[in-house]
């Protein structure tokens, strides 16, 4: 953990230092041409000129009092850029996980029982079609069919109103779900099909009990532990998916921000927002380990 | 050795039929049996030929400007009308697929030739090379895949060839760790063992014995990902990071048909079945590589 935060840090660190031109005449660039003289005061004085390992420092102590610089577009601090849009991306994030729940979890439990029928036929095109169509594509036939085509639901920006929000954030959830839609049902057909086989299950049979008992109490529990495996590897790419599909809808979550930024040059706010989605990842994974001792008390022994 | 003993075999002792099948032939038996493998083939064909000469085959050049013929609905001229320049969709369309399919071949062979190299390495040698190598992934993998490409972009500057070099530094490590983890269960197998007790080179070992073994799940890994590389570079395109206005691409042809999908949603559509279908039909090949070459992986 701390030693993934470090290298983590480097990388942004190494970003920072990698981006092409002067930092100083980048921030400078709206105002008048200024002196070489005047560009090395400020260098001094912003520690430019200091060697890397003690900018590094200071960068690292910096980022732990919460001081991510100053964002050269708007002029205000990055990190209250990054606060401000932050929850707009989580709460993208969680409903779309809460689709894949809804949704993609009963179509591979389904497609599991129902093995070789057209049920399962149909979600494993489902499935298939998931992991093959652009996800931004996806949002924007999403847009032109429910938004445009039949004016079921807004097509961008945000609703103010709760109601008007969860209106807005119905097309953006569905899209950046699709994929790990996709993903989730293949991946629970497949671990169902695999409990099945195993040998407690056919004790279960054996001693007399339902079918439904069988599968819903002995089976589906065991089934569950791949699902969320796959659901945690695959955030990282929930949250990438999420910078796209912010910008198809309009969405103002970190993503956006981040993209927008590219074009301003606004670098600052660029690397700290990378900074944030791993450290986001890497919240998530550590979640999801602790998680998995409570579930299976197997992996606690260990 | 191998050929040593196989010459002492008697000749005709085994008769064409009686002979053991190798894998690469049993593999391809199984492939051009699936329905679906033959339709991904196919139609990766046409898209590479679309590509190939599209400069015989498109109607109208796709990059010549004509305001007086500007946003046309379709029609008999135009399959899918034009855009707001006047420019034939359908033309751009179809050498949209040059930059999509190049994308996806270049990026992933080039990600995979680096990721088997620096995997091998890894695994065989372990030690400090392994220890580098690992760090470098992990601390990599920390970082969503997407958003790691688009700060490097964001470095390098928007342009086709950045953006291709953004995804060859995040693609590499996805083909290292697979490669490391099977050549450390490989390095401890009986016939590495014996071929380095028999006195072979690791060099030698690495190419002969722990490469071919590797090669099957890397030609079927390699398949998804250019699959995958195309999705992500039209993404990438889409938010401005790749190719570049004018050029012909169906993630830039996406994001140009925003303006116009009240008037002309052919042009929002299009495109992306264009994508789908050249990523369905990789899909498929990859399905049935997957099927026919690694076993374990079946699901």
């Amino acid at each position: 953990m701390i030693p993934l935060v470090f290298g983590v840090t480097t990388v942004t660190f190494a970003l920072i230092h990698l981006i092409p031109g002067d930092p100083v005449e980048l921030m400078m660039s709206n105002t008048r041409q200024m002196t070489q003289e005047e560009i090395n005061r400020i260098r001094d004085k912003l520690g430019l000129n200091d060697p890397l390992p003690v900018q590094y420092v200071r960068y690292v102590t910096n980022l732990l009092k919460g001081d991510m610089g100053i964002s050269i577009r708007s002029r205000s601090p990055v990190r209250y850029e990054i606060e401000q849009r932050m929850p707009d991306t989580i709460i993208l994030t969680l409903s779309s996980i809460s689709l894949v729940l809804v949704f993609a979890l009963p179509l591979g439990i389904v497609s599991a029982l129902k093995r070789g029928t057209w049920i399962d036929t149909a979600s494993m095109t489902f499935a298939l079609l998931g992991v093959s169509i652009p996800q931004f594509w996806f949002g924007i036939m999403l847009m032109l069919i429910f938004g445009l085509h039949l004016d079921w639901l807004p097509t961008v920006g945000q609703g103010k109103t709760p109601i008007e929000f969860a209106r807005s954030l119905v097309l953006p959830s569905v899209a950046l779900s699709l994929s790990l839609m996709g993903l989730v049902t293949r991946m629970e057909r497949s671990s169902i099909l695999e409990v099945l086989g195993l040998d407690y299950v056919r004790t279960a049979h054996a001693k007399g009990l339902g079918a439904r008992q069988v599968n819903y109490r002995h089976a589906l529990p065991n089934a569950m532990i791949p699902v969320l495996t796959v659901i945690s590897a695959q955030f990282a790419s929930l949250l990438g998916g999420s910078v796209v599909i912010e910008k198809v809808f309009g969405w103002p979550g970190i993503g956006r921000l981040a993209v927008d930024a590219i074009f301003a040059r606004d670098y600052l706010v660029v690397t700290n927002t990378v900074l944030v989605f791993a450290v986001m990842v890497v919240l998530v994974n550590l979640a999801t380990d602790i998680l998995y001792s409570y579930i299976d008390p197997r992996i606690r022994f260990q | 050795m191998a050929q040593q003993i196989a010459d002492l075999a008697p000749e005709g002792e085994f008769s064409e039929l009686a002979r053991p099948k190798s894998f690469w032939y049993k593999a391809f038996q199984q492939i051009i049996r699936n329905n679906r493998a033959i339709l991904g083939f196919s139609v990766l064909l046409v898209l590479v030929l679309a590509a190939v000469f599209a400069d015989q085959i498109t109607p109208y050049d796709p990059y010549k400007v004509n305001y007086s013929n500007y946003k046309q609905p379709p029609s008999a001229e135009h399959f899918i009308g034009t855009d707001e320049l006047g420019r034939d969709s359908f033309s751009r369309l179809i050498y949209g697929a040059r930059i999509s399919l190049m994308v996806g071949i270049v990026v992933s062979s080039i990600s995979v030739t680096i990721g088997v190299a620096l995997g091998a390495i890894a695994g065989y040698f372990g030690g400090i090379a392994d220890m580098i190598i690992m760090r470098i992934v992990d601390l990599m993998q920390a970082f969503p895949f997407l958003v790691l490409a688009i700060a490097l972009v964001a470095v390098f500057g928007p342009s086709l060839r950045n953006m291709m070099l953004a995804l060859i530094v995040v693609y590499w490590i996805w083909f290292a760790r697979v490669v490391r983890g099977m050549v450390l269960t490989l390095r401890e197998t009986e016939f590495i063992v014996g071929a380095k007790a028999a006195g072979a080179s690791d060099i030698g070992i690495i190419f002969r014995h722990i490469l071919p073994n590797v090669f099957p799940v890397v030609v079927v890994q390699g398949s998804f990902s250019v699959a995958e590389a195309i999705l992500i570079a039209a993404a990438l395109s889409y938010l401005g990071l790749g190719a570049q206005p004018p050029t012909a691409e169906w993630g830039s042809m996406l994001s140009n048909a925003k303006e116009l999908m009240r008037i002309l949603p052919v042009m929002s559509i299009a495109p992306g079945v264009a994508i789908m279908v050249t990523v369905l039909a990789i899909n498929f090949i990859g399905d049935a590589l997957r099927d026919a070459l690694d076993p374990t992986l079946r699901q």
